[in-house]
């Protein structure tokens, strides 16, 4: 089946961060930007007059044809983290609250910086497009940007050909920033 | 709690104490959060008559009920002290992340008392206060010193919030940033700075909760997208930097420190200029459905580089106040003074006012270091800035804002100074604006445009903007206790055309988010209780009757060009304003609080 994610479009993202309070409240039903599985990455701020860069984009989990988070979790974690193809979503043994005591490998791994640490679950946690949770339209963080940068979408909805290796190499570039960036977890 | 965590942290430099203290519910209840929170913490935790730049006045930082959740529409904090500038209440309000991590990290408030030995940063990490040393960050411009803390801390997503050289030189309209944006007015970087504070880091990993979630999330999905509507176009599009045309047909640009209404350059230097020419990026603050930064850079020429994240109070103080018509000399102007870490409108007015000086003969070449110092010479007036930050030569007398360098110079100077309470005047000409005007005459921090829009009547044709007459006491006094609410839930006043039916919309958003009961009309009682509140502060600091005043030029020289040619307010308006006034707060005549009236409200913090 074609697989829809999270797509951000940077020229519309404000760097907000509503989404990432939206996600938390619907899934964690607090509010806590780290437990949200869709991040803002500020590209590009670097100190100086205008603190946010010249582009901000929100990322969850890309679902990848071949997700190497779960081939490194298979080879050295816990063998936790599986591909519903079916569904065409990465999830974690809902089970499983033993993560904080791995490597990590499936964080260092993810080219997106996709997957979170919850510490209070003990477990890694990543975007499932909210296919647990009943709901009505889009997911939550899409419903609730308010500036219309988040769509649900097939990859070749957003990006056509030669351009899809481009976006790819931005969303690489936002993410190695976002996993340098990174706080506590 | 839902919404609060019901905890205030304090901070003594002096000793390295911390302590927690918890407030009781009917705290929060009555003054809901951020402006009216802090008002109170400086009431119960500071003596009259004290030094504002002595150890014995505190910072008390505040974030409000909302902040942190999606129905925040801009996580702000509150910053109240005695300023400096002023000698009354100084509160300042900010747009950052810092104030939703000072709240995930347990604490709704955050009082800072004493003074620091040495330079010194506070590091918040959850539940535990860091004492670091700063002597390696003192000197260092706001930018600079946030990245190097966020360095020192291995951490690029902590909040920090800090002063540039200006707030360590005490100017005394220095001011706190974060994130690019300022608690700018009032001089509160300069108390910072007295208490050898550079800034302060917080780092909070909790998570907030709310009352009802459900009803919470529909209610804000409304909000949301009349946030995207008409009623927010005009800081979307072209940011508040659209007013330059607005305010010059209107006649009430002021221009070369207020000696005209309209200015020349206009064009040059409007928000459709500026959107074309400069804005490279439209950004939102923490939690904003609007997003309003306009950030501008300059791309060739002398100034090159520059860039700031642009507003109309600063544009128009450096711009038409100064006469200054070259855009990109305003962003370079702007930038200095977010380098320094000083309040751009009053920088600006105050060396507007030293421009009328030296072209009037009142300031010597010699006592201007040598500096041209005419209206529109952005050179000089750049030179100018960089002395003020330093508070060399001329910069020195300058840094102590327009009322004391006035009064210092004299020489018949002291007519030419726009300030209410020595608080510089935002941009617009209230000569031909009359309910602002009183808004302005009586606002507890000083001429201020933010704590009431008293402006918009007069702007919107609600009532004849040329003529004083009684009910604009009233209108003043509805349009005060707007803001104190927007100002203590805390919500960005950019979304206040966004809510249908303003007290009972936010009393809902209120209650969903504590699960405090609270009606329309009790939000609306609150937002009065903490105007009463803040100006119970300024009584107990020595107002009286005379601080409410308007500029000399205001009631004197009648604006000389465009559409309100022959305006001013004379001695006979503002009396029957104030008087007006006085009466809708239920004021006595000379403008004090009866007893009766803080026995009604519930107000007890004065005994």
């Amino acid at each position: 089946m074609q697989r829809r994610f999270i797509v951000c479009d940077p020229a519309k993202c404000k760097g907000c961060g509503i989404c990432e309070l939206a996600c938390s409240a619907a899934k964690e039903g607090v509010f806590n930007p780290l437990l949200s599985r869709i991040h803002v990455v500020d590209l590009g701020s670097n100190g100086g007059p205008i603190s946010k860069g010249v582009s901000t984009v929100a990322i969850a989990c890309m679902l990848c044809d071949d997700p190497i988070c779960v081939k490194v979790c298979e080879k050295y974690g816990p063998k936790i983290i599986s591909s519903d193809e079916e569904k065409g979503i990465v999830s974690a043994d809902a089970s499983y609250t033993g993560c904080d005591k791995c490597g990590g490998w499936c964080m260092k791994a993810c080219e997106f910086g996709s997957l979170t640490l919850n510490l209070k679950k003990g477990r890694v946690v990543v975007c499932d497009n909210c296919s647990e949770e009943i709901l009505v339209g889009e997911p939550p963080c899409v419903q609730f940007c308010p500036h219309d940068a988040l769509s649900f979408s097939a990859i070749e909805e957003v990006v056509e050909g030669s351009e899809s290796e481009t976006a790819r190499k931005i969303l690489q570039e936002f993410s190695r920033v976002r996993r340098e960036s990174k706080g506590v977890l | 709690m839902f919404g609060y965590q019901g905890k205030i942290l304090h901070v003594h430099l002096d000793t390295g104490e911390t302590r927690v203290e918890a407030l009781p519910e009917e705290i929060y209840r009555k003054y809901i959060g951020g402006v009216g929170l802090a008002t109170y913490l400086i009431h119960i935790n500071t003596k009259p008559k004290i030094d504002p730049l002595g150890p014995e006045n505190v910072l008390a930082f505040a974030s409000g009920p909302l902040v942190g959740t999606f129905a925040s529409m801009g996580d702000k904090y509150v910053v109240v002290a005695k300023s400096p500038l002023t000698g009354f209440i100084g509160d300042s309000i900010s747009s950052s992340s810092w104030s939703r991590e000072l709240k995930r990290a347990g604490h709704d408030g955050l009082v800072i008392h004493g003074r620091a030995e040495n330079p010194t940063y506070l590091f918040i990490d959850d539940g535990n206060v860091y004492f670091k040393e700063a002597g390696n960050i003192w000197g260092e411009d706001v930018w600079t010193a946030e990245e190097k803390i966020r360095g020192e801390l291995e951490d690029k997503n902590v909040g920090v919030i800090s002063i540039g050289p200006a707030g360590e030189k005490l100017v005394l309209f220095a001011n706190i940033m974060s994130d690019g944006r300022h608690a700018g007015r009032s001089g509160l970087g300069a108390v910072m700075g007295s208490k050898n504070l550079k800034a302060i880091a917080v780092r909070g990993t909790g998570s907030i909760r709310v009352a009802n979630l459900r009803e919470l999330s529909k209610l804000c999905l409304g909000i949301y997208e009349k946030a995207q509507g008409p009623n927010t176009e005009k800081y979307r599009v072209e940011g508040t930097p659209t007013n330059v045309l607005s305010l010059n047909a209107h006649g009430c640009l002021p221009t070369r420190n207020w000696q005209q209404s309209t200015f020349e350059s206009a064009e040059e230097i409007s928000g459709a200029h500026f959107l074309k020419n400069h804005t490279v990026s439209v950004t939102a603050c923490s939690s904003c459905p609007v997003a309003c930064a306009h950030n501008c850079v300059v791309k060739g020429g002398p100034y090159a580089g520059a860039a700031v994240s642009l507003d109309y109070e600063g544009l128009y103080a450096m711009g038409p106040d100064c006469g200054v018509g070259d855009s990109s000399a305003i962003i370079k102007a702007l930038e200095l003074c977010d380098f320094y870490g000083m309040d751009s409108i009053s920088a600006g007015v105050t060396c507007a006012w030293a421009m009328e000086c030296y072209e009037k003969g009142l300031l010597t070449k010699e006592e201007t270091d040598g500096l041209e110092l005419t209206f529109g010479n952005h050179e000089a007036l750049i030179q100018l800035i960089h002395k003020i930050a330093a508070r060399e030569g001329i910069g020195d007398m300058l840094a102590s804002g327009v009322k004391r360098a006035s009064e210092r110079l004299g020489r018949g100077s002291e007519h030419l100074a726009i300030h209410i309470k020595g608080l510089e005047l935002p941009g617009y000409d209230i000569r031909s604006l009359k309910t602002a005007a009183l808004g302005w005459a009586v606002a507890a921090r000083g001429g201020c445009h933010n704590r009431s829009g008293a402006y918009e009547p007069d702007l919107k044709g609600k009532v004849d903007r040329f003529k004083a007459e009684k009910g604009r006491g009233r209108l003043v006094m509805e349009s005060e206790g707007r803001a104190a609410v927007l100002d203590s839930l805390t919500m960005c006043k950019f979304l206040r055309a966004c809510l249908t039916d303003f007290y009972p919309e936010l009393a809902k958003l209120y209650e969903l988010v504590t699960g405090f009961g609270m009606s329309g009309d009790d939000l609306r009682r609150a937002g009065e209780r903490i105007i009463n509140l803040k100006k119970l502060y300024n009584i107990r600091e020595g107002w009286t009757q005379k601080d409410d005043h308007l500029p000399p030029r205001v009631m004197e020289d009648p604006v000389p060009d465009g559409v309100a040619k022959g305006s001013l307010v004379t001695r006979q308006e503002l009396d029957l304003l104030l008087d007006d006034y006085y009466e809708a707060q239920g004021w006595t005549r000379d403008g004090t609080i009866p007893k009766e009236k803080l026995n009604e409200l519930g107000i007890s913090v004065g005994e």
